[in-house]
């Protein structure tokens, strides 16, 4: 009997062809990636390219089943591939280890796929993929899972919701003087511990004067002072690393010395409870009269799953950062640039986070918290596990036949919920594309320039304004690139600037969005296509496709209207986005694996 | 591996289930009968998350058909053992669980050394007809181990769980919130008191937790209205604007969470519905030397409940984070959590008295087993399926099926189909498949073969309705037969992935006891 001849059967020659023919594109080989990568070539899809950016941890093989422990450390998309072409040696799976946003994947790269399925695991790839497939109109299965939840959906350009016709909740934010002078959550100290500490010591170190120097008003004028001298006076000690006295010099600094100089700003205490600070010799004595004491308590008991004692936490800080230290201090040996970036698999990272944030939490008298804790919310551990990915992927190739059958009505968003007994999956129909939607009702267009010599400026001139313009009008645009503002009406610093300098290069967009208030028009995006030459020997621009804006007002937005309301704006998210194209500085939780949970029926998402 | 390599590997699913529940898979042994694709699935779904063992029983050898939808064998394997084979590929994907075989079949076993299965956790069976699945299902009954009843044909899967009873403790509801606003006790009462709002400073007056907020309102509702809660919507707005107005300004946040979760002192506490069930109980009434540690958990609740209770189960005990500083939140955490530990130490003293009346020693339950009931006292689930012997024989829901059969939305169509082609298995020994037929030929063109198979899958369809009594045949249910001879009834790598994924996802949660099982049947139709 042919290989696949039950799926022949069971699907209809037709429709079998189209499977076997299909150009799929896979993002993502993690947990949903490894089974439907499993499912596809055990279906009979022939033509598959996989992007990954990720190596293989330990903590994956749970349920990441194509990957072993002797992999660890390599490329997922590799080892995946290797892994299934085992199943089907026929298979034509080609492999990319790197990143979805890199420029090599350009519009038409995507548009050389029939269909693209999303395995992803966080907001800003499936935002990226989403635009991408809509600009090149290609349909996308959207997919994710957390614990036994999943999720699939469809998004098809024009005919159903896209990625973003719903929003998503932005990250938490919270402000530089709670995380630096007056916690009061564990994940405060955690904060401090993670996206502070750790970067001062190991990592690239914040430029954090303008945050600051945003929060300074009549009141925090000392603190602020205090604060950037902090900083600097940390700056200083880094350069004793590897020293046999380092952990005490820091252990000093920041849990004795910078703890005094908050103490010395009395107002701050007037309606808070004042902090401890911790002194080195104490807690060494105190370690040494432990340490004559009977040492078989707690040894049974998990060691990331109990609290630690006051001097556990203070020995495993010396220790994590002498080891993170010799950690740093090896690979200056061959890159003298080198340097550290918080990994919550990491157990010297993680035993570093813990214990100073379980110390600086003594300090200000807040719950100390275990290492499985700390973890959890210093790397926004989404629950993982096998079952529920299979179930994920599977529904993705069922989505898949119907999306190739030509069926998209007969697509459905499934969901996977525990929740919703009797039934194990939910299903509900494709909603219609939200006419507000900022990213799938803009126009898209592919803008082919000479990034080397055209200008900002000869951009909103020549393609936005057009030539009848008045040349000394203000364009009232704002334009922005990967979330960076480059140019609006009160920010036009980067005019004389040319696209490449601004680092807008081949595969970039460019989103142009009116600002005019008169009339409300949606945004246009410029997939940014390089090219040395043109016909016209006076431009550096070709615009393939109409950049006729349509009017907002010209579509019925009610449908959508509540939906909108009822969100929250991130009030941080809006007040960044005014801002012009630098550094980002705020204290920020940085972690992709974001859980995005929306209220209402059923509208879970999605992350893994 | 040591324990912080496993922590770490684990990690993910630790999240979920935390180590009471790892402990609880890593104990457990799982035994496949028959390594289809489906079946082998399933195993992949529970291996990965490290269960302690599995076996798996086939006397089958692989063929063709086997390597070509079961994504752990290929061609080399073809003419080898299937169980050995599978187990094999399966032990690969996790070295920390043990992985056994018996090359024997599974059907003379069960007609010969039954007790064979009563070894294990759990058994998952796919691929059995009806007669020897009965005999199976009544052993697995009697010794009180789950079985899994599994089987896809085409883009259609089902499964079903068979076992007398299942208990949860640890049901994880969304938020386990137990603030006795509408009855605080004398403590709560006391603490509330001392918090004198009007004449508060603003930095105090915008951190007293809502807790205090809505118990000093409410205290206040209720003199005024002869001890009732609000209850109106009229009230209730009511209730919500007097709140409003002690606000002193709209930056208060603490007035904002009392205002949102002001609905809380609405809802009368009383014991829940479902606890009331399993109170009245017979397990629940008459406790014998043999009954299970959530029954006599459960007596010794209702006595509390009945008597130092005062009619209300024993308090959770946790506080939700909310805008206080941090001295008066920890006074508050405190006082909530020393009523719940004295609470809980009169449980300890009724469960010494059950267990002294049935025999039994104090230590047959841990503390922190009473802990963790009390704290989900409200949550608790039993969950009684079907025995396979009600279902195909003694009991059939001849009623409910005739009903659903005639709405064209309904799955029970397939679920007739399933036990239909069950019934061709057993008279033909092979699966009704005429997909090679429509191959062959012009795919729209139904051939002579194809036909009699048809009719020959109606004929076991029409033995099904007649024998639950059904004349009232719908139309649509040709097409469903013809569907399903078409598409053969071999398996499909996806469908027994994605099914593979739905039925280990139940044995998980059977096994750790932890989250609600699905109640009996579920069928799934990918079509």
């Amino acid at each position: 009997m042919p290989r696949f001849s039950h799926y022949e059967a069971a699907l209809g020659s037709q429709l079998f062809e189209k499977v076997k023919n299909c150009r799929v594109l896979m993002v993502g080989a993690g947990g949903i990636g490894c089974e439907l990568l499993k499912n596809l070539v055990m279906s009979g899809f022939n033509q598959i390219e996989l992007v990954d950016l990720d190596t293989i941890d330990l903590s994956n093989l749970n349920r990441q089943f194509l990957f072993q422990k002797q992999h660890i450390k390599k490329s997922k998309a590799q080892v995946a591939r290797e892994s299934a072409l085992k199943f089907n040696p026929n298979a034509n799976i080609v492999a990319h280890h790197a990143n979805i946003k890199d420029p090599q994947f350009s519009i038409e790269w995507f548009k050389s796929f029939d269909i693209v399925m999303n395995a992803l695991d966080n907001l800003d790839a499936r935002r990226h993929v989403n635009t991408m497939c809509l600009v090149a109109n290609i349909p996308l299965i959207e997919s994710g899972s957390e614990g036994y939840l999943g999720q699939v959906t469809i998004i098809k350009k024009g005919e159903t919701e896209c990625y973003e016709c719903q929003p998503k909740p932005t990250r938490k934010t919270y402000p530089v003087c709670t995380i630096r002078s007056t916690p009061s959550s564990p994940i405060h100290c955690i904060v401090w511990a993670k996206s502070y500490l750790f970067n001062q010591l190991f990592g690239i170190p914040e430029e954090e004067d303008e945050e600051l120097d945003k929060e300074l008003n009549d009141e925090n004028a000392d603190e602020i002072a205090n604060l950037k001298a902090e900083t600097l006076a940390l700056k200083r000690i880094r350069e004793a690393m590897g020293s046999q006295d380092y952990p005490k010099i820091v252990f000093q600094k920041i849990f004795n010395d910078d703890i005094n100089r908050l103490l010395i700003m009395e107002d701050m205490w007037k309606t808070r409870k004042q902090p401890v600070p911790l002194v080195y010799e104490e807690l060494e004595k105190l370690k040494d009269t432990e340490s004559q004491m009977d040492q078989t308590t707690n040894s049974n008991t998990l060691r990331d799953q109990r609290l630690w004692s006051l001097t556990e936490n203070f020995s495993i800080f010396l220790e994590s950062i002498k080891r993170l230290s010799t950690q740093l201090l090896a690979e200056k040996m061959t890159n003298p640039d080198a340097s550290l970036t918080f990994d919550k698999d990491d157990i010297d990272a993680m035993d570093f986070i813990t214990a100073t944030s379980n110390l600086r939490a003594r300090i200000f008298g807040i719950e100390e918290k275990t290492k499985f804790q700390v973890k959890a919310m210093a790397g926004n551990i989404i629950p993982a596990i096998a079952t529920t990915n299979a179930i994920v992927a599977g529904m993705i190739v069922m989505q898949a036949f119907k999306v190739l059958n030509g069926d998209l009505n007969e697509c459905k968003t499934v969901y996977c919920s525990p929740d919703r007994r009797p039934k194990s999956i939910l299903s509900e129909l494709l909603n219609k594309p939200n006419p507000d939607c900022s990213v799938c009702q803009s126009v898209h267009v592919t803008l082919n320039v000479n990034v080397k010599k055209a200008t900002l400026r000869d951009f909103l001139k020549e393609v936005i304004q057009g030539h009848d313009e008045d040349e000394e009008d203000v364009c009232e645009v704002s334009v922005e690139e990967g979330g960076r503002i480059i140019y609006d009406v009160e920010y036009d610093d980067n005019l004389d600037v040319t696209f490449e300098k601004l680092n807008i290069t081949d595969g970039k967009m460019v989103k142009v969005t009116p600002e005019s208030e008169d009339d409300e028009k949606y945004p246009t995006v410029f997939a940014i296509s390089h090219r040395e030459t043109f016909e016209s020997p006076n431009t550096w621009f070709h615009i393939d496709g109409d950049i006729t804006s349509r009017s907002r007002t010209q579509v019925n937005s009610n449908a959508h209207k509540r939906k909108l309301d009822d969100s929250e704006i991130d009030p941080q998210e809006e007040s960044s986005r005014k801002r012009p194209a630098v550094i980002e500085n705020e204290v920020i939780v940085q972690d992709d694996d974001l859980i995005m949970t929306e209220d209402g029926p059923q509208r879970l998402i999605v992350i893994d | 591996m040591n324990i912080d390599k496993k922590t770490q590997k684990y990690d993910r699913q630790l999240r979920l289930w935390q180590a009471s529940g790892q402990a609880a898979l890593e104990n457990s042994k799982v035994c496949l009968i028959n390594g289809t694709a489906t079946g082998c699935e399933i195993l992949k779904d529970l291996v990965l998350p490290g269960i302690g063992s599995f076996t798996v029983v086939d006397k089958k050898e692989v063929d063709g058909a086997d390597a070509g939808i079961s994504f752990f064998l290929d061609e080399d394997r073809i003419g080898t053992n299937r169980a050995q084979a599978v187990t094999e590929l399966l032990q690969e994907l996790n070295e920390d669980v043990r992985g056994f075989y018996l090359a024997e079949d599974p059907i003379s076993l069960i007609e010969n050394r039954l007790d064979y299965f009563c070894q294990f956790t759990i058994v998952i069976a796919t691929d059995i007809p009806e007669k020897p699945l009965l005999k199976l299902s009544e052993a697995l009954w009697n010794a009180n181990i789950p079985l899994f009843i599994v089987r896809t044909t085409g883009f259609i899967g089902y499964f079903r769980i068979v076992h007398p009873e299942h208990t949860v403790v640890e049901t994880h509801p969304d938020s386990i919130m137990d603030l006795r606003l509408d009855v605080p006790f004398p403590a709560l009462e006391q603490y509330a008191k001392t918090f004198d709002f009007d004449s508060m400073d603003n930095m105090d007056h915008g951190h007293i937790p809502y807790v205090v907020i809505l118990l000093k309102y409410l205290d206040q509702w209720k003199k005024d209205h002869d001890g009732k809660l609000p209850c109106t919507s009229a009230e209730k707005k009511q209730f919500k604007q007097i709140i409003e107005s002690g606000r002193r300004n709209v930056d208060e946040e603490n007035f904002a969470e009392a205002l949102a979760n002001a609905w809380r002192a609405f809802t009368a506490t009383k014991v829940p519905h479902q606890v009331q069930e399993i109170f009245n109980d017979p397990a629940c009434e008459t406790l014998t030397a043999n009954s299970s540690s959530f029954w006599i958990l459960a007596r010794a609740i209702r006595d509390f409940v009945a008597n130092e209770g005062q009619g209300l189960l024993p308090l959770a005990g946790s506080v939700p984070d909310m805008k206080a500083d941090t001295s008066t939140y920890v006074s508050l955490q405190t006082i909530y959590r020393q009523k719940a530990k004295a609470e809980i130490a009169i449980v300890r003293s009724h469960v010494n008295k059950i267990l002294n009346s049935i025999g039994r020693t104090s230590d047959f339950i841990h503390d922190d087993e009473i802990d963790s009931f009390c704290k989900h006292a409200a949550f608790i689930q039993v969950i009684r399926y079907r025995s396979l012997k009600e279902e195909y024989i003694s009991d059939p829901k001849k009623a409910e099926i005739d009903r659903w059969l005639q709405d064209p939305q309904d799955n029970i169509v397939h679920y007739v189909l399933i036990r239909a082609i069950d019934k061709f298995y057993e008279a033909n020994n092979r699966y009704p498949d005429a997909a090679t037929f429509f191959i062959e030929e012009d795919p729209e063109e139904a051939t002579e073969e194809s036909k009699s198979e048809f009719e020959l899958l109606k004929t076991y369809v029409n033995i099904l309705l007649s024998e639950w009594q059904i004349t009232n045949i719908p139309d649509h249910l040709d097409d469903y037969i013809h569907e399903i001879c078409r598409a053969g009834g071999s398996e499909l790598p996806n469908m027994a992935s994605l099914l593979g994924g739905l039925v280990s996802q139940e044995v998980i949660k059977l096994i750790t006891r932890q989250y609600i099982p699905l109640n009996n049947t579920s069928i799934f139709d990918g079509i």
